[in-house]
């Protein structure tokens, strides 16, 4: 069993309550030191995703410090691997402060190394990151994908989702100190172009709709503005 | 090799300019200057009879270098003018350099190196192999570093670090 199948293993054993994994370290820094020290590719893989959760979510981050931390002729394969995710950081909205991050130790380390990476990927699609290690682009740019930026918009998605969901309940809790849940009903029925009887248009005419051209009155939101200060 | 003084003359120079945009300019100057792109890298004057090979970032040939080449420790200065630094890369790098390519030449002036700057062989062979592993064709350099341990047995020289280094090696 290799060492990867073995720590998967303990992850789902640990699942079903059977803790023998304990965690070595939670500093980024020296997680970030032991992946870059595999020679197991799937593992240097994920290197440009656990960097850019670090980056996004630790601003004092230096990554200078974890690459003089490495073995001598591990601290190129580092520099490469920053290369790596500072490209796939173009597609993760808001991460500015990371790449300009990575670009500044990147120029001050290797300045042409953004450019020599970007070469490798988009015309041999592959980098070679030390001790005849391969990487394959389409890998890489997949498992970025699907750990970093599909898993942003997932984020994204659900937090837009509250969103909706908290306006919709402020928005009823406004609605409903103003009208009854019959004349709300009725409001959406006309939203909607769905017909309506006589008698609920009638009401709709005399009652709702004189309700709602008093709150379009500017004069009166001004004065509700005021009063309440915002 | 004739900068470190272990060879008369030379029909061609190969610079490495680390900084792209340090590049660019240069390439602008020495244009304005008269120069001409000639094969590949190089560039050449009309009435000179030598020929400027520049390579871009930490590449040179098709060797990338294990460490930042403006580092120090890295290089050697030959030189400081007011705007430039003209370095010599370590003998160790320009030994790996020249036998990733491994042409007769290439391990005839590895040789002179290697007696002449009185090298670490234990610690040539561990960079040659740290080297190799970013090569796009490890088996290529390994294939050349034998050409250079005969070379070197043929002349007495004990190459027994590289031989070592080179038998266990799988790339």
């Amino acid at each position: 069993m290799d060492t990867l199948e073995k720590e998967l293993l303990l992850r789902d054993v640990e699942k079903y309550g059977y803790h023998l994994a304990q965690p070595v370290t939670a500093n980024p820094a020296q997680v970030l030191q032991r992946m870059v020290m595999s020679d197991d590719g799937r593992v240097l893989e994920g290197v440009p995703v656990v960097l850019t959760n670090v980056l996004l979510s630790k601003k004092d981050f230096d990554p200078e410090s974890v690459e003089l931390s490495l073995p001598h002729a591990l601290q190129k394969r580092f520099r490469i691997l920053a290369a790596v995710t500072y490209l796939f950081l173009f597609w993760v909205p808001e991460s500015e402060s990371g790449r300009k991050l990575l670009y500044e130790y990147l120029k001050r380390r290797e300045p042409a190394l953004i450019e020599s990476v970007t070469d490798k990927l988009r015309n041999h699609h592959k980098v070679q990151v030390g001790a005849s290690v391969v990487l394959d682009e389409e890998r890489l740019e997949k498992t970025y994908k699907n750990y970093v930026v599909e898993q942003f918009m997932e984020t994204k998605a659900s937090f837009t989702k509250k969103l909706e969901d908290q306006r919709s309940v402020m928005f009823t809790g406004a609605a409903s100190e103003l009208f009854t849940d019959k004349q709300r009903e009725l409001m959406l029925k006309v939203l909607n172009h769905e017909s309506l009887t006589k008698t609920e248009r009638e009401y709709y005419s005399r009652v709702v709709k004189p309700r709602l051209k008093a709150l379009r009155n500017p004069d009166l939101q001004t004065m509700a503005a005021t009063l309440l200060g915002y | 090799m004739t900068l470190y003084g272990h060879k008369e003359s030379t029909k061609d120079v190969d610079f490495l300019v680390p900084d792209p945009s340090h590049y660019q300019l240069l390439i602008k100057e020495i244009t304005n200057l008269g120069y001409k792109p000639a094969t590949g890298n190089g560039f050449s004057h009309p009435r000179e009879p030598w020929i400027f090979d520049l390579f871009r970032g930490q590449t040179i040939f098709q060797t990338g270098l294990l460490d930042p080449v403006q580092e120090p420790g890295r290089h050697r200065v030959i030189k400081k003018y007011e705007r430039i630094v003209l370095t010599c890369l370590n003998p160790d790098d320009l030994i790996i350099s020249k036998m990733f390519r491994g042409t007769m030449v290439d391990v005839q002036d590895s040789i002179v190196m290697i007696r002449a700057e009185n090298i670490d062989l234990v610690e040539l062979a561990e960079r040659y192999k740290e080297t190799a592993g970013y090569y796009y064709n490890p088996e290529t350099c390994k294939k050349n570093l034998g050409y250079l341990i005969k070379d070197l047995e043929e002349q007495q020289i004990d190459a027994t670090p590289l031989r070592e280094m080179s038998e266990q090696w799988t790339p």
